[in-house]
């Protein structure tokens, strides 16, 4: 996943969307090692950073990992799964919509 | 089969995963390793058995390759089957069955009798499913350890009757005095109306009011945390519905507020590297 995630945070550049990662690592050292490693070239937030008394993933229900979540200019969620083809598609769908609007 | 290992996933992840209490005095310590080694046992037989499958589905696949190169009609692949066989089940159910007699009527028959049901369930071995039921109602319901049960017992739908499987977690709720076992017993028997079940139907709300009333009853607050998380996630975290702003910090330590984003498409992505 974490290539067609860098792809699109690259095709998107300019462009009116963000992605943002809710990352579950407990060993914070070593995930700040993956992002580099791995290029990872997105915002995360703490799932539950030191002194945090709720889990992020809780406030919103998380089951599985990965599980994505797509919200329109509204903050309206448009898709929730598990699917990063679909959850892509959808994304670029609304920001090609929203680019639309604003033209 | 696949649904089932699913339900049991699903209920793990609402619940959190059940692990059998790690006893303290000697006897006990005896009854937790003696059952580490026979469902390492298994663990052994079922990778022999995966290992078997995977040679053979390798076969195949290199007859349909050779029979593609020369132009041959290709023989279709192997079904794979990805749990347990039965016949590997039943193989150990006898060793469960065995150290769940040595142990009777003391808690640490409770782990025996939840692998047998659990695993007798994927077996289809009705007979031996319905005795360590019997033997977990006559003797184990009252005890705090039956959690440790409670996920084995949700599977016997199929095999015993969904009214049975009730039956059997109202019984719990109903003889257990310890109020976390109770709002567990009842949590365990709503989880598939809560998760599946249509948010504006009846039998939903029916799951929601029994749901909320194990969260009352409880005393963790995991599990109350646990109830009003799954009711958010249907009700608040569905297609059409405002999200919550999260207002945290990045990886970084810097502050960072899903709201800044507004105006543009956010994709949230709840992710690990394991």
């Amino acid at each position: 996943m974490y290539p067609h995630e860098r792809s699109l945070v690259n095709d998107m550049k300019d462009r009116p969307f963000a992605l943002i990662g809710v990352n579950s690592d407990t060993d914070l050292e070593k995930t700040r090692q993956v992002i580099i490693d791995k290029k990872i070239n997105w915002r995360s937030f703490q799932n539950m950073p030191k002194g945090a008394r709720v889990r992020i993933s809780d406030d919103w229900a998380v089951r599985g990992w990965p599980t994505i979540v797509v919200l329109d200019a509204e903050m309206r969620i448009v898709y929730r799964g598990h699917n990063g083809t679909q959850a892509i598609a959808k994304a670029k769908q609304l920001v090609e919509a929203l680019e639309a609007k604003r033209d | 089969m696949i649904i089932k290992l699913t339900f049991m996933l699903a209920l793990a992840a609402l619940f959190g995963t059940v692990a059998f209490a790690q006893a303290d005095d000697p006897v006990k310590q005896d009854a937790v390793k003696r059952f580490a080694a026979l469902e390492a046992g298994v663990e052994a037989d079922m990778q022999k058995y995966r290992e078997d499958q995977r040679k053979k589905f390798e076969a195949a696949r290199e007859m349909m390759e050779k029979a593609k190169r020369e132009g041959r009609r290709a023989p279709s692949m192997p079904a794979m089957r990805m749990g347990p066989p039965t016949e590997l089940i039943a193989k150990h159910m006898a060793e469960f069955e065995k150290a769940a007699a040595d142990y009777a009527r003391t808690d640490d028959a409770i782990m025996y009798l939840s692998w047998i049901v659990k695993m007798g369930c994927i077996g289809r071995a009705k007979e031996r499913v319905a005795v360590a039921c019997n033997t977990l109602a006559k003797y184990h319901f009252k005890s705090q350890r039956i959690v440790d049960a409670l996920m084995a017992i949700s599977l016997t739908g199929r095999l015993l009757g969904k009214q049975e499987t009730e039956r059997m977690l109202r019984s719990i709720e109903e003889q257990n005095p310890d109020p976390d076992v109770k709002a567990r017993a009842i949590l365990t028997r709503v989880t598939r109306a809560l998760q599946n079940a249509s948010v504006d139907g009846t039998e939903y709300a029916g799951a929601k009011a029994e749901a909320l009333r194990a969260a009352k009853i409880a005393k963790d607050p995991d599990i109350k945390r646990t109830v009003k998380s799954a009711i958010a996630g249907r009700e608040q975290l569905i297609a059409g519905k405002v999200a919550a702003d999260i207002v945290g910090i990045d990886m970084d330590g810097n502050p960072l507020k899903l709201s800044d984003y507004k105006g543009k498409i956010i994709m949230l992505d709840f992710w690990g590297d394991w």
